[in-house]
């Protein structure tokens, strides 16, 4: 049974969610908030939830807020953006800070579930769009350093099953392609979610969690 | 300054420069006590001929032919001088001895010709107390010219040396030492003017100054000169063309220099000057023309120097102080020659030419910094014009990039409301109508929003940049798709391979592809009630083909024509120049199948 915190202002939207997880056989509401001072209340306040779903516009701040306390907060707690379209700008904003996937906001109660239940087992959804999107950004981050090699972030490997994503092939022909098992690509896009999580926070952060100050991202 | 101070100024300044030349005279003339005014004249060492005359003397009035002359001076001595005595003659035409009691005390040079030219130097001979007799002494000063009209002899002075050495010393440092170091000075600057004006031809007036200094360095050199290598009438006249020249050429410089010159009458001037002298050196060996040539020059000096004066005396204070300098030297030389003023006076020419030099130099040193500065601010003016140029270029562009920006950003918008009201408005309109209708029918409510949402959301990726990567384009519709066919119990069979660059990739092609294809599975699934559902993709190497099949219940295109569905299919692909193909049958499923060129179009995509 996994506890959910669920963040979201539009009334509706909040109750439709909130049904669903309170109706799913694995899942339980642990709090339905609707603004973000609430939530971080909430989570000060409260034993730390398994799973978080953030809305990223809120009228009082960005849901990304709750996502970076909650990795201080509750380290082992997966966050989940719940987005209208899923467009990349916000999502990769969310990766950024600490979360593992997103959740259209009209999925149905099975893909929520669904979707619940593959992250607390490992897996880290990914779409083509924001695999694209991912591949830019560690372009970016490669460029200025172009003179030393070993400051690429992503492997060889991450590299490639990356590129295979935004092509839009399915986890197992990627499997097939790079000649490993489809648990070892899901392992690679969990590492390059925590790397462009580590990137995107500036050497100082990166430096506390090297020297134990910091809990480490998803460990 | 104001015009009337410099008014003020200029009058005792121009007194004093005039009056400069006759006060030297008084400085270095030898003091009444101590002058012989007379003495006995003899053309031969042959005391009874002997005639008193006052000193100085020209003897040509005596003798007209005489070269070598003879004066006698007779002192009588109470007693012996108590120190050494000395003779002083001032100056020398051209060459003397002296003689005391038959023994000789002092001679200037060489006596064979071509005589030693002594000039305006003066002679010291020591007479020692022991050459003196108490009573009677006999004092013989034998003097000797290049030419009989050369020859005077000025008034010598006897005393105690010291006091005429020191006469003789400054006699010698203003007539020789004097003159000779501006004649040097004015030579170096006549080089370096001459080497200005080889590399700037144009500017004449440097090529004035050089002949002009250097025609006058010559001169005062050349007259200093003690062992000539010419006959003296040659000598003479190449002496009279070298400061005629002179004379000519700083006659024009000064005009040129004025703010406004009388240049043409400086030209005539020059001329004039240069041809007497020129007629002088060939014409009058007897060397009566050479001194009609001298006073023409000094004339011409004097009257170009009182013109400069006259010209700037109210901008120029300098240029026409120098001008009254040089006018009142030439007035006192011309004076001396035209036997006013005594012949042992110091010229004062040579004086008072190098002020006028050293005046002319400065200015034109001023005017090449003033060029100098001109040339840099014009260079800063070029500067500035062309910041100021590329500034109003950059504006210019600035403003086209903006105009294009705009015109970009007014088609994007038209596209983005044309497509929404392609998508979205229906959608939206097609649910008023349901609501109002109040079917109570939510399930297809539903329905219709999500298609408002699925339609959406293909907008919002068809604006993601895609870089021609059709299989972005592809993996953006089988996310948006997946889970509306999980929900449906659809299989579906994803068969894309990595495929080309597809040119010209723009939104609006990207979203009407995403349409044809969304719009080809929604039919399969609604209409055909398709279990499943294949989308492949293939490449050739001229184009891409993109087909959706499905086992739903198909339909006979003979008899189906209409259906706004394969209209609104062959609308979009004739606008991206893609060949559409549709093929089905009743119960054999549907196949639509789109090609898209790979040869870049460009009216396509617009």
């Amino acid at each position: 049974m996994a506890t959910v915190l669920l963040l979201e202002d539009d009334p509706a939207t909040r109750e439709r969610l909130a049904g669903i997880v309170a109706h799913a056989p694995n899942l339980a509401l642990a709090a339905a908030c609707g603004d973000l001072a609430g939530a971080l209340a909430w989570l000060g306040s409260h034993p730390a939830p398994d799973v978080l779903l953030v809305d990223l516009q809120l009228p009082d701040g960005s849901g990304i807020e709750l996502i970076r306390a909650a990795r201080r907060m509750a380290p082992q707690a997966e966050s989940m953006v719940i987005s209208v379209f899923g467009d990349e700008a916000h999502v990769v904003a969310a990766i950024e800070a600490g979360a593992t996937g997103y959740l259209l906001k009209d999925a149905s109660a099975e893909e929520i579930a669904t979707a619940i239940e593959r992250l607390r087992a490992g897996e880290a959804p990914i779409s083509s769009a924001i695999a694209r999107h991912l591949l830019k950004r560690f372009r970016a981050q490669e460029a200025p350093a172009a003179s030393a090699p070993s400051a690429s972030p992503l492997t060889p490997r991450e590299n490639e099953v990356l590129q295979l994503i935004a092509k839009g092939l399915s986890y197992q022909r990627i499997a097939d392609t790079l000649d490993m098992s489809p648990h070892t690509v899901t392992t690679h896009i969990k590492q390059i979610y925590r790397k462009l999580a580590v990137n995107s926070r500036g050497e100082a952060v990166f430096e506390a969690m090297q020297l134990g100050l910091l809990p480490r991202a998803g460990s | 300054m104001t015009r009337r101070w410099r008014r003020a100024l200029l009058l005792p300044l121009i007194a004093v420069l005039a009056g400069l030349p006759w006060a030297l005279d008084r400085l270095v003339a030898v003091p009444e006590p101590l002058r012989l005014s007379k003495a006995l004249f003899a053309e031969t060492i042959d005391d009874e001929r002997a005639r008193e005359r006052a000193l100085p003397h020209r003897w040509r009035s005596d003798c007209a032919d005489c070269r070598t002359v003879w004066y006698r001076f007779d002192l009588a001595l109470d007693d012996l001088p108590p120190q050494t005595q000395a003779v002083l003659v001032p100056a020398q035409a051209d060459n003397v001895a002296v003689y005391l009691n038959g023994r000789l005390i002092g001679q200037g040079g060489r006596f064979a010709d071509p005589v030693a030219r002594l000039g305006p130097r003066p002679l010291l001979a020591s007479a020692p107390a022991a050459l003196w007799n108490p009573g009677d002494n006999r004092l013989y000063v034998l003097v000797k010219a290049g030419r009989p009209d050369h020859g005077f002899m000025p008034a010598p002075g006897l005393g105690p040396e010291a006091g005429l050495r020191r006469l003789a010393q400054w006699r010698e440092f203003l007539a020789l030492t004097l003159p000779q170091v501006f004649a040097t000075a004015a030579a170096i600057v006549a080089l370096t003017m001459g080497a200005i004006w080889f590399h700037r031809r144009r500017d004449a007036d440097y090529g004035v100054y050089a002949l002009a200094a250097l025609a006058w360095a010559v001169h005062v050199l050349f007259a200093m000169l003690v062992d000539t290598p010419w006959p003296a009438p040659v000598w003479d006249a190449w002496l009279a063309t070298t400061a005629a020249v002179a004379a000519a050429a700083a006659w024009v410089m000064g005009a040129r220099l004025s703010d406004r010159g009388p240049r043409r009458v400086a030209a005539l001037a020059a001329a004039a000057a240069g041809g007497a002298a020129a007629v002088a050196a060939f014409a009058e060996p007897t060397g009566v023309g050479a001194d009609v040539v001298r006073a023409l020059a000094l004339a011409a000096f004097g009257l170009a120097g009182a013109q400069l004066a006259w010209r700037n005396r109210q901008r120029a204070v300098a240029l026409s102080a120098a001008g009254a300098a040089v006018a009142a030297g030439a007035v006192h030389d011309l004076a001396v020659a035209a036997r006013v003023l005594a012949p042992d006076a110091v010229p004062a020419l040579p004086l008072a030419l190098p002020v006028l030099l050293g005046v002319a130099a400065w200015l034109l040193l001023l005017r090449f910094v003033e060029t100098l500065n001109a040339v840099e601010l014009l260079n800063i003016d070029l500067e500035a014009l062309v910041r100021e140029r590329t500034a109003a270029l950059e504006a210019q562009f600035e403003r086209v990039r903006e105009l294009e920006r705009e015109r970009a950003i007014a088609t994007e918008r038209e596209r983005l409301m044309r497509d929404m009201h392609d998508g979205v408005g229906g959608h939206l309109v097609s649910m008023l109508a349901m609501i109002e209708a109040d079917d109570r029918r939510p399930a297809e409510l539903a329905t219709v929003v999500r298609d408002a949402l699925d339609d959406m959301r293909l907008m919002i990726d068809s604006l993601e940049p895609v870089d021609d990567d059709l299989n972005a384009v592809l993996a953006m519709l089988r996310d948006r798709l997946a889970p509306r066919l999980r929900a449906a119990r659809v299989d579906l069979h994803w068969d894309v391979p990595l495929l080309p660059a597809v040119p010209g990739l723009t939104p609006a092609r990207v979203l009407h592809v995403l349409r044809m294809l969304q719009e080809a599975v929604t039919n399969a699934i609604r209409h055909g009630g398709a279990r499943t559902l294949w989308i492949a993709a293939a490449a050739t190497p001229d184009a891409v083909r993109l087909v959706v099949r499905d086992d739903g219940a198909g339909f006979d295109p003979a008899t189906v024509r209409g259906g706004r569905g394969l209209a609104n299919l062959r609308r979009r692909a004739a606008e991206v120049d893609a060949t559409l193909t549709i093929a089905s049958a009743p119960a054999a499923g549907t196949t639509v199948s789109i090609v898209l060129g790979l040869r870049g179009n460009a009216s396509a995509a617009a």
